[in-house]
């Protein structure tokens, strides 16, 4: 069977390849071009050199902490109400269970941009109605983080609380505990893994949502997305791309470390 | 037979369950003594798990009553009953050891560490797993498994044990050796146990009493081996052992015994029967063992369609000419086509009017 | 009844997330097609009353050509996307042993990365004397560097390299859950790969293939960072539209109009998707 297939697998490995390639590409230029000492135009660079890394100014550190400070924050907030959400959902058969999926699930749907721009209308009229300024706050973008990463963390744990047999929680509640003691020794432990994957896809998509941001930051609370965006539209310097990498690095890292309970997760979430 | 005088240990009182239009469990009662092992017996869907379930508090039967120790426990939830419960698939926290699954129940108590160390130990001693304790549920195999779900469920001292088709998951072998284990363990700590099973044999071997459900109803309580030898329905007569369940009316009644009429077969023949008139349509109950062949007094004639060797026996299948099939045993072989007489004592056909 | 004490705290439990986003975004929402009502006086007001006149202007032969090319670019890219990532996919689910996962690391770490980061890569990539030009050059396909930015093609290249590891992702437990037997069975009647592929995993596929490309298509209609940086200006799509209409000519209104509609057409998409998953689940295995 192998001696028939031989040029089969030549042409895949091809193909594999080349699209290995196409999906590196881009970053492995983001990272050539923010330690190059030529312009950005000349690749591959010929001097090393650190430099742009010294060269970043202190605003886009103090962004990339509140990016990832909010990240954080809206998606521990989106873990807590969205795993009790699949909890009801999947433990119960509730008579408006359909509904209550739909509306979790539409913030993700939606494209980001109108969302954004829907918050900034609310708080638009928030503080012209009662004053609470929320737009340009912490509070502000954490609301509107918080409403995009739910759909995240309750795809993957309700497709693990589907997945997974109710007798563990029955026999918790059968040997004498109740409700609390059984969620936090029992159904936790199980669904713990994936909780942190949905906590992991919300946390890198809230680190990254420009159109979301765009309209709600603010100079008083900084995004680096947005500070990215907007100096990338205007003008390409290393420092740029020295920022850039840095993002880069920490996406990765972060996949690597998740990355067995990532697939675990994937296949989880195809048997149900 | 269970002694009456004392004190039930459940008391289950017309429980009806219902999911949605569809009734699971319908009017049942039932009584067990203290120390007692009870089977449920029945096919898929018969309502037996669902009425297991109803004891433990996961289902709640609407209407119904369940006391248990004299205690009205119907609207407890399950962690108030102190119920031990061996799942179908052992529901082992695969997250905890084997010590703390089998601790599990009295640490929910608020036990101290050590009585907790002490209860799994002595616990891991009676299903015979000493040194157990810090395996995980992962690490055993199915029949290790299912001696830690049993220790769990016994360890936290339960007024009952439920035990859902338990057996269920194992390969032959290893579930004989279990059937004994589990009966050797009953009796070490006296438990009172309400067994589920849809095998007949595991329930007769096991049990002091059974209970065979069909269709949401208990159709018979009683000791394995008057349910064998006197089954009140046809249903019984035919999933508890096999018999031959035919169609017959009932023509005479006296004091030398009773006569029915196989339908299609011209000739009355021989049945033992409770008092029912004549004239009374039913089924008559022969079992294959009860099944004689040869000339000498037959009844009817039938041909030999087909025969297993077995073993210590041949299962015969006959068909008779209007079409009534049944089964017999036999030692000698015989014939395919071969034609063959059929007759039965009448102590060992029974007439059932339902 | 213990019943319904267990219904009443799961209610709770359902209650708590579902009202947190009813307040903020259901509530932004209701404010947002209410402000699509009014009518528009320019500059960041609008009028007291009524009106369906945004509608009205969205059916503009400008707007709709928009709509209409946006669409257009979405069904390029989530062709391409299919065609780059099943192949590839099909590999690391059932051919690939340890280099498999590491394509699946790839996969997870670029479907992980920031569009702006990447958007920055594929510009510098294809900038005039960037590795594309160069490398164009080099094979002797071109005499003089060409314009490869700001336009169609970086924008198509850029949602592509988007969209494929959210195909991978998808597509990949799709592939990796058909049953080997299949095509060793196939095999040994004497099949070839190909052919093996083209009749057996194709068709047993398809269910994540449709679900993939209509998810695909409908996040594509709402992009807005990938087209801002690669297309510089040059393809208007209907995000850059609204994000027009709010930011420079602040004509929030119409700009919440523009937005109600791309709301509209995206989350059609997104139903019509999974109405279809469903329903080709319910023909599979009736």
């Amino acid at each position: 069977m192998k001696r028939r297939s031989s040029s089969f697998d030549l042409v895949i490995f091809a193909i594999v390849a080349t699209t290995l390639v196409f999906l590196l590409a881009p970053l492995v230029v983001v990272v050539m071009n923010s330690i190059g000492r030529a312009g950005i135009a000349s690749f591959p660079p010929r001097e090393l050199t650190f430099e742009s890394y010294y060269a970043i100014p202190s605003r886009w550190l103090t962004a990339l902490v509140d990016s990832v400070w909010l990240g954080i924050a809206a998606a521990g907030l989106a873990a807590a109400l969205a795993t009790s959400a699949a909890l009801a959902l999947s433990r119960t058969r509730l008579r408006h269970g359909g509904i209550a999926l739909v509306l979790l699930r539409t913030p993700l749907q939606a494209p980001s941009l109108v969302v954004g721009i829907a918050f900034l209308q609310l708080y638009v009229w928030l503080s012209a109605s009662s004053g609470v300024p929320l737009r340009g706050s912490f509070v502000g973008l954490l609301l509107a983080h918080t409403v995009v990463s739910i759909p995240s963390v309750l795809a993957v744990v309700l497709a693990r609380l589907n997945a997974m047999d109710s007798q563990y929680e029955e026999a918790a509640y059968g040997l004498g505990a109740g409700p609390v003691r059984t969620f936090f020794r029992v159904t936790l432990p199980l669904i713990g893994p994936a909780v942190l994957s949905g906590v992991y896809f919300a946390f890198l998509l809230s680190l990254d949502n420009v159109p979301l941001s765009l309209f709600l930051a603010s100079s008083s609370f900084p995004l680096l997305p947005i500070e990215l965006f907007t100096s990338a539209s205007f003008d390409l310097t290393r420092t740029l791309y020295a920022v850039a990498t840095i993002v880069c690095v920490l996406t990765t890292v972060l996949t690597t470390v998740a990355f067995r309970r990532l697939t675990a997760t994937l296949v989880t979430a195809a048997q149900v | 037979m269970a002694p009456l005088t004392a004190q039930p240990m459940l008391q289950i009182s017309n429980v009806s369950v219902r999911f949605g239009e569809a009734v699971a469990v319908n009017d049942v009662s039932l009584t067990v003594a203290a120390g007692e092992f009870v089977s449920l017996l029945g096919p898929s869907g018969c309502g037996k798990t669902t009425l297991l379930r109803s004891i433990a508090g996961y289902v709640f039967p609407e209407p119904g009553k369940v006391v248990v120790n004299g205690r009205d426990i119907t609207d407890l939830p399950p962690q108030a009953r102190r119920i031990g419960m061996v799942f179908q698939n052992y529901a082992l926290f695969p997250h905890l050891s084997v010590g703390e699954n089998i601790g599990f129940g009295m640490a929910m108590q608020r036990r101290s560490a050590s009585e907790i160390a002490a209860r799994v130990r002595e616990m891991l001693e009676v299903v015979r797993l000493p040194g157990f304790e810090k395996r995980r549920p992962g690490q055993l195999s199915g029949g290790q498994q299912q001696r830690v779900a049993l220790a769990r469920a016994l360890a936290f001292e339960p007024q009952l044990l439920l035990l859902d088709e338990p057996l269920g998951a194992l390969d032959l072998q290893l579930r004989e050796s279990m059937q004994l284990e589990i009966k050797r363990i009953q009796r070490a700590t006296g438990v009172t146990t309400i067994f589920v099973t849809h095998d007949q044999g595991e329930a007769l071997a096991m049990s002091d009493r059974v209970a065979v459900l069909n269709a949401g109803r208990i159709e018979q309580v009683d000791e394995p081996r008057r349910l064998y030898a006197d089954p009140a329905t046809a249903f019984v007569a035919d999933f508890v052992g096999r018999s031959n369940v035919m169609a017959a009316e009932l023509v005479a009644n006296g004091n030398e015994g009773a006569e029915v009429r196989l339908a299609n077969v011209d000739r009355a023949v021989p049945a033992r029967c409770s008092t029912i008139g004549p004239g009374q349509r039913g089924w008559l109950s022969v079992r294959p063992e009860h099944v004689h062949l040869g000339a000498e007094g037959a009844f009817f004639e039938a041909a030999v369609e087909g025969a297993l060797f077995l073993g210590t026996h041949s299962l015969v299948t006959l068909r008779h000419g209007s079409g009534l099939r049944l089964n017999a045993h036999s030692t000698r072989s015989w014939r395919l086509g071969e034609t063959v007489g059929v007759r039965w004592s009448a102590e060992n056909a029974k007439f059932l009017d339902s | 009844m213990k019943v319904s004490r267990n219904r009443r705290a799961a209610g709770l439990l359902l209650a708590v997330p579902v009202g947190f986003v009813l307040i903020t975004f259901g509530s932004a929402l209701i404010l947002f097609l209410l402000e699509s009502l009014h009518p528009s006086t320019g500059m960041g007001s609008s009028g007291e009353g009524f009106t369906l006149e945004n509608y009205g202007r969205l059916l503009d032969s400008y707007f709709f050509e928009v709509l209409v090319r946006t669409a257009l670019i979405s069904l390029v890219v989530t062709a391409l996307s299919l065609v780059v990532a099943y192949p590839f996919a099909l590999y690391v689910a059932r051919y690939a042993g340890r280099f498999g996962t590491i394509c699946l690391v790839v996969v997870l770490a670029s479907h992980g990365m920031s569009l702006v980061v990447r958007a920055l890569g594929w510009i510098s990539i294809l900038t005039e004397g960037g590795p594309a030009n160069q490398a164009l050059l080099a094979l002797g396909l071109i005499s003089h560097p060409i314009r490869l930015l700001d336009g169609n093609f970086a924008l198509v290249v850029g949602l592509v390299h988007g969209f494929v590891p959210l195909f991978v992702l998808i597509l990949y437990p799709v592939l990796h859950a058909i049953d080997p037997a299949f095509e060793r069975a196939a095999e040994g009647l004497g099949a070839s790969r190909m052919t093996v592929i083209r009749k057996i995993i194709w068709p047993l596929s398809l269910p994540g293939v449709v679900a993939a490309s209509l998810l695909c298509f409908a996040i594509c209609m709402g992009v807005y960072t990938t087209t801002a940086l690669l297309a510089g200006g040059r393809v208007t799509t209907f995000p850059i539209l609204v994000q027009q209409q709010i930011s420079v000519v602040m004509n929030y209104p119409f700009g919440a109009a523009m937005a109600m509609a791309l709301l509209v057409v995206v989350m059609g998409m997104t139903w019509a998707g999974s109405a279809c998953a469903r329903w080709y689940a319910a023909i599979a295995n009736p």
